[in-house]
């Protein structure tokens, strides 16, 4: 996967942001999707037109709108089960979402902190964090994720806690790296010479300016965990089975590729716009906040 | 530079015990007993306590990790608890498999990398630049599980030119002595076999490479335009190379070296990746097997397996470190 450059390296602190940025339109499509899968998640119960785990065999594999075989009220057709995709692709929103949002700002948190904590006070502690990093890189991700969740149990906490377990080193590593570049700044320099503590330095001077790139970093997290969640719900690994999830219904569909193509398809869709758009909102907010390719 | 290598090996071996102590560890804290899970229903307690002390589980941690390294430093990873063969013998079953997917899909991005950084370098300010940097952005933000099931769509129902799941047809008689079966087959010249073999890996292999060829051709591109501003280079234009020419023969080799370090990183990642791409071909690799065995709590298996990979990564980063010092003429002199 990218490696994400550190963006605000070369941003002064006191640079004035005046001038008004045209927002990108990779920017307004991704969050508008983002928007849409937040506002399905939400009013779930009232927009899915089914119930996503009801079983019917009379209505298996119906195919969707505009298909020989399509069943009025079954948009997006059925599954092997006869249960109705709209439905549990709505419903699958509301887990993907909140796999991603907490499982991104748990990472966040704990990669961040420790990151800035390494780039900033150096030594033994620097010392530490790289060499978990170090560690933590030779595990295959997708391995030490399915094997989390294996130890801890399946379940919507198990999912949120490996992912953090994880990808705390994708924060570790950049902001690391940018604390180290910012700390050697002037600004730094001077607050020190007039005598502020090193924490208030770390808190009011260096965390400001290396907050954008967090942001971003962890706007590309979020498709991250959505894509991990999707691949642990693949392997049956994920929360319990029942539960509507993008992944569970990509397994399906792959089962039944040769007799019921949209099982597999309408699924991939949706991951792949919701993946996209983090991923393009990530990249969008680095620009953005990158004076160099504004 | 005999100084830094050392250095380097230490460092290795330092990770190497981290690694296995973090996966030691975190298999043990899970809850429920894999023994209970193997033995049928009717088995009493005391046979579970018979099995578990066979396989050593009911000694202490400490103990246990001490008679597992001792063993894994003799060669010796234990016995899968599953599969009751040892756990060595079934990772190099698997191993060649996973080594050929990944060469192939480094093979693969590293023609299409090159060949599109060099098209899009040649073609600078152009259209044809444009529609590189659009290939790059678009592969770049979707990872190789997306890659695979969307190859799957097109190549395997769509339009079904490819296999999509194992690695060689079954009814197809195999000569092989060794475990790479692609570069045997190529070796003795069984062309029929070394077709069969690639319609089932492409696929897999194309899911692995696309992002690692997206990345390469973005760094490759920007290295070699920057170097085809560099006056060595005019001066090859006045002497009358053409403009692909001065690309292969003077800018490649300057605007290679830095892709290098990236290749060695990409590289591991995308060996990461083949744990669920074979799982999503049901390719025969030690990926696949390492997902059997964590769904089946086989814990020597596991910690062989991941042990495995790990030294995969390590050592491919060392090669490539080496590799570095010895192309790059700064370094090698300094």
């Amino acid at each position: 996967m990218a490696e994400p450059a550190p963006i605000a390296s070369s941003l002064a602190p006191a640079a004035p942001r005046a001038r008004a940025r045209r927002l990108n339109p990779r920017l307004w499509l991704s969050a508008g999707w983002i928007l849409l899968l937040v506002l399905a998640a939400l009013s779930a119960p009232w927009l899915a037109p089914h119930d996503p785990l009801a079983q019917d065999l009379l209505l298996e594999r119906l195919p969707p709108i505009g298909f020989d075989g399509y069943e009025a009220g079954y948009w997006l057709g059925t599954d092997s089960l006869g249960r109705d995709v709209l439905s549990r692709l709505i419903y699958g929103a509301r887990i993907a979402l909140v796999v991603a949002v907490a499982a991104a700002f748990a990472a966040c948190l704990f990669g961040s902190v420790l990151g800035l904590l390494a780039g900033f006070y150096g030594g033994w502690t620097d010392r530490g964090v790289s060499r978990g990093v170090d560690v933590w890189m030779a595990f295959p991700p997708v391995l030490f994720a399915v094997l989390l969740v294996a130890v801890m149990g399946p379940g919507l906490i198990s999912v949120i806690v490996a992912i953090a377990i994880i990808d705390w080193t994708r924060f570790a590593r950049v902001i690391r790296a940018e604390t180290l570049v910012q700390s050697r700044m002037d600004y730094v320099q001077s607050a020190r010479v007039g005598g502020a503590s090193r924490r208030r330095i770390l808190a009011s001077e260096i965390l400001p300016n290396v907050l954008p790139t967090i942001v971003a970093l962890l706007a590309l997290e979020m498709g991250v965990a959505i894509i991990v969640e999707a691949i642990l719900s693949f392997v049956n690994l994920s929360i319990s089975s029942d539960d509507p999830t993008w992944g569970g219904m990509i397994a399906e569909g792959r089962a039944s590729l040769h007799f019921a193509w949209w099982v597999l398809v309408f699924p991939l869709l949706v991951l792949f716009l919701s993946v996209l758009s983090f991923t393009q909102l990530g990249e969008g907010l680095k620009d953005q906040f990158d004076p160099l390719s504004r | 530079m005999l100084k830094s290598i050392l250095i380097r090996l230490a460092s290795m071996g330092v990770t190497l015990v981290g690694v296995a102590i973090v996966v030691f560890v975190l298999i043990r804290v899970a809850p429920g007993n894999p023994i209970a899970m193997m033995l049928p229903p009717g088995a009493t307690e005391a046979d579970i306590a018979r099995i578990t002390a066979l396989y050593g589980l009911d000694k202490p941690l400490f103990e246990q990790f001490w008679i597992w390294a001792g063993g894994v430093l003799r060669g010796d990873f234990g016995v899968s608890i599953t599969m009751r063969q040892p756990v060595g013998e079934l990772v190099l079953s698997r191993l060649p498999a996973t080594l050929e997917l990944s060469l192939l899909a480094l093979f693969i991005a590293l023609i299409v990398g090159g060949a599109t950084a060099i098209l899009g370098a040649r073609e600078r300010g152009g259209p044809l630049e444009a529609a590189v940097d659009v290939f790059n952005g678009a592969t770049l933000s979707i990872p190789d599980f997306l890659w695979g099931l969307l190859l799957i769509l097109l190549f395997g129902v769509l339009w079904p030119i490819f296999h999509i799941s194992g690695r060689v047809s079954p009814q197809l008689d195999l000569p092989f002595v060794t475990g790479f079966y692609l570069f045997e087959s190529l070796l003795r010249l069984r062309l029929d076999l070394a077709a069969d073999l690639l319609l089932h890996m492409l696929m897999p292999a194309v899911a692995l490479a696309l992002p690692l060829a997206a990345i390469l051709s973005q760094l490759l591109k920007q290295g070699l335009k920057d170097t085809l501003q560099l006056d060595y280079t005019v001066l090859a234009r006045v002497r009358g190379f053409t403009e692909t020419q001065v690309i292969l023969r003077e800018a490649l080799r300057n605007a290679a070296l830095p892709t290098l370090t990236l290749i060695g990183v990409q590289f591991t990642f995308l060996i990461g990746g083949t744990v669920i791409v074979e799982r999503l071909f049901a390719y025969e690799g030690l990926g696949n097997m390492a997902i059997d065995a964590v769904i089946n709590r086989d814990l020597p298996l596991i910690q062989g397996i991941v042990l495995t990979f790990a030294c995969l990564f390590i050592v491919i980063n060392l090669l490539v470190d080496l590799a570095y010092t010895l192309l790059n003429p700064r370094l090698r002199h300094g």
